[in-house]
C-alpha cells in the first residue's frame, strides 16, 4: 500500500479542523435533546452518569475515531471501508467498514429534511408567519401542516417545506462541493462562531425573563433551571437513567457513524489528535450543557409551568424545539427576532452536521474510485434527492422515524462497538494507542488505554444489549406499530437494504477495481 | 420550585469542569507549536484552488 497522502487535499487551518468537526457533532440534539433528557432524569443527578459515560464513553470514542481516520487518511483512505481494511487484515474488513458509509448516508437523507425545517421556522419567524396562534395545540397544527402530516388553514400541501428542502439541499451540496478547506472549513469558521453567539444572546434573553406573569410566580427562569439541575438522587438506582446519560453522551458527540473518521484522514500523519479531540469534545459539552441548558426547558418552564413543560417534552424534542419555543417568541418583546435567532442557530448547527455526513461516501467514491469531486458530489446529490422523496412523502407513515432507528441509534452503537474492537484489539492497543499518541500536543492519560481497551467496549456492548432486547426487537417485529403505517415501515426497511447492498457492491467494485 | 442550592452546587460544577477544559484546550492550540495556519500552503489545496 503507498503511503502519498500528500495528493488528498487537506485542512486549511487547525483551528477550522477543529470548529468542523465541533461542527459536526454540535446538532439539533445539543439544544432539544439534552435538556429534555436531563429534565426527564434526575435533573442535576443526571449529570453523574452524564460526566461518567463522557469519561469512558465519549471521550475515547473521540479519539479512536480521530486515530482510525488519520491512520486511514496515510493511506489514502478517508472512508470506512479502506480504514478498516487497513487496521485489519481481512477480507471481510472493507465490508464491515461499508456500515459506516451506509449509518452516514441514511442519516443525511433524512437529517437533511429536519435541518430544512429550522430554516423554514427561521423564515416563519421573522416574517410572525406562526404568531398569534396563541395555545400549544394550534402550534401543533401549524408544524403537523408545514411537514404535510395534515391539512390545515396554515399549510394546504407541503409546497413550503419542500421550497425549504431544496433550498438546504443546494446549500449542502454546494459546501461539499467546494471541498474540506473552501467548502466545509470555511462553513465551519462562520456558521460556529455565529451559532454561539446567537445561543448566548438567546440564553442571556431567557435568563433575564424571570417571572412573565406575576400572577403565576411558581412559573419562572429560575424553577426552570431548578427543573434541570436541581438533584433527584433516589433516580440514580435505576439504570435506565444510565444508559439515557449513556445514550445522550453517544448521540451528542456524532460519533459511531464514520463522519470524524473521513474529517481526521485529511490530517498530516505527525498532525495532532489528542488536544483536537479533546477540544471538539469539549466544544460540543459547552453547547449542549452551557447553552443547551440554559434556553429551551428554562423559557419553557418560565412561560408554561413545569407540568406543561413536562407534557411538552414527553411529545419529543422537536415539538419543545418547533411548537413550544414559537409560542414563547410569540410573547416577549422582539420575539420574531429571537425566534428567527433560535431557528438560525439550529440550521447552523444541521447544516454543520449534515456535510459532514455527506463527506464519508464523498471521499469514498474520491478515494476508492478516483472520481473527481464534482462527480463525487454529484453522484451523492443525485442518490440523496430522490431517497429524500420517500422521507417527505411518507412523513406521517413512519418513514423517517423507521431509517432514524435502524440507522441513527442502534446502528451507531454497533459501527462504535465494532471499530473499538478493531482498533484496540485487532489492530492492537500497543499500536492503536502509539498511533493516539502520534504527534500529539497533549498526552492521553495512560488511564485511557484501559479505559479504551476494556470499559469502552463494554459499556458499548452492555448499551447495544439493552436496547437490542428492548427497543429493536419490539421495533423490528412491529410491536406498536400502527397497522396503516407497516406498508410503509416495510418500505424504508427494503429501501435501506437496497441502499446497503448499493454500498456493499461498490465496494466490492472498488477493491477488484484496484487489484485489477 | 426554583433552583435550590444543590442544583446551583451541579449546575457550577457541570459549568467549572467544561469551562476549565474548554480554557484548558483553547489556550494549548493557540499556544502550541502547530499554529493556526498549518496547512494553507498546502500544494494540493492551491492546486485545487486554481482548478475552481
Amino acid at each position: 500500500m503507498s503511503n502519498n497522502s500528500t495528493e488528498r487535499e487537506q485542512w486549511g487551518s487547525r483551528i477550522g479542523l477543529i470548529l468542523a468537526v465541533a461542527g459536526n457533532a454540535v446538532g439539533l440534539g445539543n439544544f432539544l435533546r439534552f435538556p429534555v433528557q436531563a429534565a426527564q432524569n434526575g435533573g442535576g443527578a443526571f449529570m453523574i452518569p452524564y460526566f461518567i459515560f463522557f469519561l469512558v464513553l465519549g471521550i475515547p470514542l473521540m479519539w479512536i475515531e480521530w486515530g482510525i481516520g488519520r491512520h486511514g487518511g496515510k493511506f489514502n483512505h478517508g472512508s470506512a471501508p479502506g480504514m478498516f481494511d487497513v487496521i485489519w487484515k481481512n477480507n471481510l474488513a472493507k465490508y464491515v467498514g461499508a456500515l459506516g458509509l451506509f449509518i452516514s448516508l441514511i442519516i443525511m437523507i433524512y437529517y437533511t429534511y429536519i435541518e430544512s425545517w429550522t430554516l423554514g421556522y427561521s423564515f416563519f419567524s421573522i416574517t410572525k408567519k406562526y404568531f398569534g396562534l396563541g395555545d400549544f395545540t394550534a402550534m401543533k397544527i401549524f408544524l403537523y401542516s408545514y411537514q404535510g402530516r395534515e391539512v390545515s388553514p396554515y399549510f394546504n400541501d407541503i409546497s413550503w417545506a419542500y421550497v425549504f428542502m431544496v433550498i438546504t439541499f443546494a446549500i449542502n451540496f454546494w459546501i461539499l462541493y467546494r471541498g474540506i478547506s473552501k467548502g466545509i472549513e470555511k462553513l465551519a469558521k462562520v456558521a460556529m462562531p455565529l451559532l454561539f453567539l446567537f445561543a448566548i444572546i438567546i440564553a442571556i434573553r431567557v435568563a433575564t425573563l424571570g417571572t412573565p406573569d406575576p400572577t403565576h410566580p411558581e412559573n419562572s427562569v429560575s424553577a426552570g433551571f431548578g427543573f434541570i439541575w436541581n438533584p433527584d438522587f433516589a433516580a440514580l438506582s435505576d439504570p435506565k437513567i444510565w444508559l439515557a446519560a449513556a445514550g445522550q453522551i453517544f448521540f451528542t458527540l456524532s460519533v459511531g457513524m464514520g463522519t470524524i473518521h473521513a474529517y481526521a484522514s485529511y490530517l498530516k500523519p505527525k498532525d495532532d489528535i489528542a488536544l483536537s479531540g479533546l477540544t471538539t469534545a469539549a466544544t460540543n459539552e459547552f453547547a449542549e450543557v452551557v447553552l443547551g441548558g440554559s434556553i429551551a426547558i428554562p423559557i419553557a418552564v418560565a412561560f408554561f409551568g413545569v407540568a406543561v413543560t413536562t407534557q411538552m417534552a414527553l411529545g419529543g424534542a422537536f415539538d419543545l424545539g418547533f411548537a413550544s419555543m414559537p409560542l414563547v417568541f410569540e410573547r416577549i418583546p422582539y420575539g420574531e427576532v429571537f425566534g428567527f435567532l433560535w431557528f438560525l442557530l439550529l440550521f447552523f448547527a444541521g447544516i454543520t452536521s449534515s456535510v459532514a455526513m455527506g463527506q464519508p461516501v464523498v471521499a469514498f467514491l474520491e478515494d476508492e474510485f478516483g472520481m473527481d469531486r464534482k462527480k463525487a458530489v454529484g453522484s451523492l446529490a443525485i442518490l440523496v434527492f430522490i431517497s429524500v422523496q420517500f422521507v417527505i412523502f411518507f412523513l406521517k407513515f413512519g418513514f423517517l422515524d423507521e431509517m432514524d432507528y435502524w440507522a441513527g441509534t442502534f446502528g451507531l452503537v454497533v459501527f462504535a462497538l465494532i471499530e473499538t474492537i478493531l482498533f484496540m484489539w485487532v489492530f492492537g492497543a500497543d499500536k492503536a494507542w502509539a498511533e493516539m499518541n502520534e504527534g500529539g500536543d497533549i498526552k492521553i492519560p495512560g488511564v485511557f488505554r484501559f479505559v479504551m481497551k476494556y470499559i469502552t467496549p463494554l459499556v458499548l456492548l452492555i448499551v447495544m444489549l439493552w436496547w437490542l432486547v428492548n427497543d429493536a426487537i419490539p421495533i423490528l417485529l412491529l410491536k406498536n406499530a400502527v397497522t396503516e403505517n407497516i406498508p410503509y415501515i416495510w418500505g424504508a426497511r427494503i429501501f435501506m437494504v437496497l441502499i446497503c447492498a448499493l454500498i456493499l457492491f461498490m465496494v466490492k467494485q472498488a477493491w477488484k477495481r484496484k487489484e485489477a | 420550585m426554583g433552583l435550590q442550592t444543590e442544583g446551583i452546587i451541579f449546575m457550577a460544577l457541570a459549568w467549572g469542569v467544561i469551562g476549565s477544559v474548554i480554557s484548558f484546550c483553547y489556550y494549548k492550540i493557540l499556544t502550541t507549536h502547530q499554529n493556526m495556519k498549518v496547512h494553507a500552503e498546502s500544494p494540493v489545496n492551491k492546486q485545487k484552488e486554481k482548478q475552481q
